[in-house]
């Protein structure tokens, strides 16, 4: 067996972006594009965007609320996005269907609450488009 | 290779999920429209139970479903004019074109494997 | 040029048709999640399953055989997140299935 330990960085920085498109409960892509985005970073690359699509956006949910002995998922994102100042984009119509709504959402809406961590912006597909013309790699999680 | 070219990236997205079971289908419609707006040459590819998303007739107004073919054949006014479809996909599920709801360029295997070889980015959700 | 397919579902629910359909000389495998459970059937394969892709340069993701209890067979590679994210940089485009 053999394994790849000391892997040496890659020959130069490279720009990614991140397609999470699960939900952080029901699998585990989540937590492997967490552990994935940790890593890139700590090598040297940077994340062009984090964007959440589908059930995905639910990693951007502050209302979660999880036994203290299992990790916080959106929590997790909101630390690291926080740490790195990471742009991350959580997708509007994947977002307002699952109650995922910042504050410009809930007036427009006439919603009674606000969900989304103000880490990750509300937006549109274009950004996804335009993040991949200014990336070197795109990766999806799901 | 410098991916970051807007100009000359191109973005295939691989269609493998039946409508209105789930919502993938609908999910990578909406990057194909997002693409073909911000003019991004892609290539829409059908393969395994994707292609069902192309049969002809279909009426999800009993299931509260938006109709997903009838949102397929408006493709052509966002430029996308040509869709790949993985012939042996098709048949396999005991479908031919005379079925499908538009017109498809139908593709064998080595075809398919050189569209994605050609790609900057695959999504395939 | 060549993808790196990023595998994360089981053999018996993996499009096992559509992979091969896909998947070409040259590409670099990763498996991940419950993607692992191929390295039974990749390595210590059955008469009732045979290996697929041992042909190709495939990885087996750690973090995931160890929560899974599946210990690294004869002949199987296996890299930790950053190896995942070496082979990212390495090859030019990802496919991912799940």
């Amino acid at each position: 067996m053999t394994s790849l330990d000391d892997t040496p960085r890659a020959a130069h920085e490279l720009r990614y972006t991140l397609l999470i498109n699960a939900a952080p409960q029901s699998s585990q892509a989540a937590k492997t594009a967490l552990r994935f985005a940790e890593s890139l970073l700590q090598m040297g690359h940077h994340i062009e965007r984090l964007f959440f699509y589908g059930d995905g956006v639910l990693n951007a949910s502050r209302l979660t609320v999880m036994p203290q002995d299992e990790i916080n998922i959106p929590a997790a994102w909101h630390a690291l996005i926080e740490a790195n100042d990471l742009a991350s984009v959580v997708c509007v119509s994947s977002a307002i269907r699952r109650g995922i709504v910042d504050a410009a959402e809930a007036q427009r809406y006439e919603l009674s609450a606000t969900s989304c961590y103000t880490s990750s912006e509300i937006g549109g597909l274009g950004q996804l488009i335009e993040a991949m013309s200014n990336s070197d790699r795109m990766l999806s999680f799901g | 290779m410098d991916n970051s070219k807007p100009n000359k990236q191109t973005i295939s997205l691989i269609a493998r999920r039946a409508p209105y079971g789930g919502d993938g289908a609908r999910q990578t419609l909406d990057i194909v429209f997002a693409a073909a707006v911000f003019e991004r040459p892609l290539n829409y590819i059908f393969i395994g139970d994707g292609v069902f998303q192309l049969v002809a007739g279909q009426n999800p107004k009993e299931i509260s479903s938006k109709p997903h073919g009838a949102a397929l054949e408006t493709l052509e006014l966002y430029g996308v004019d040509e869709i790949f479809v993985h012939r042996y996909s098709l048949h396999s599920r005991g479908l031919d074109e005379s079925q499908l709801a538009c017109r498809v360029n139908l593709i064998e295997e080595r075809a398919l494997k050189q569209l994605i070889a050609e790609s900057t980015y695959v999504i395939n959700l | 040029m060549n993808s790196l397919h990023i595998i994360a579902k089981a053999p018996m629910s993996a499009s096992i048709a559509e992979l091969n359909a896909v998947i070409d000389e040259g590409d670099v495998l990763i498996f991940i999640e419950d993607g692992v459970y191929f390295a039974r059937t990749e390595f210590s394969p059955s008469p009732s399953s045979a290996p697929r892709f041992r042909h190709l340069e495939c990885y087996f993701l750690k973090e995931d055989l160890a929560a899974r209890g599946i210990e690294a067979l004869e002949g199987m590679q296996t890299v930790d997140t950053q190896g995942f994210v070496a082979l990212s940089a390495r090859l030019p485009r990802s496919v991912s299935w799940y």
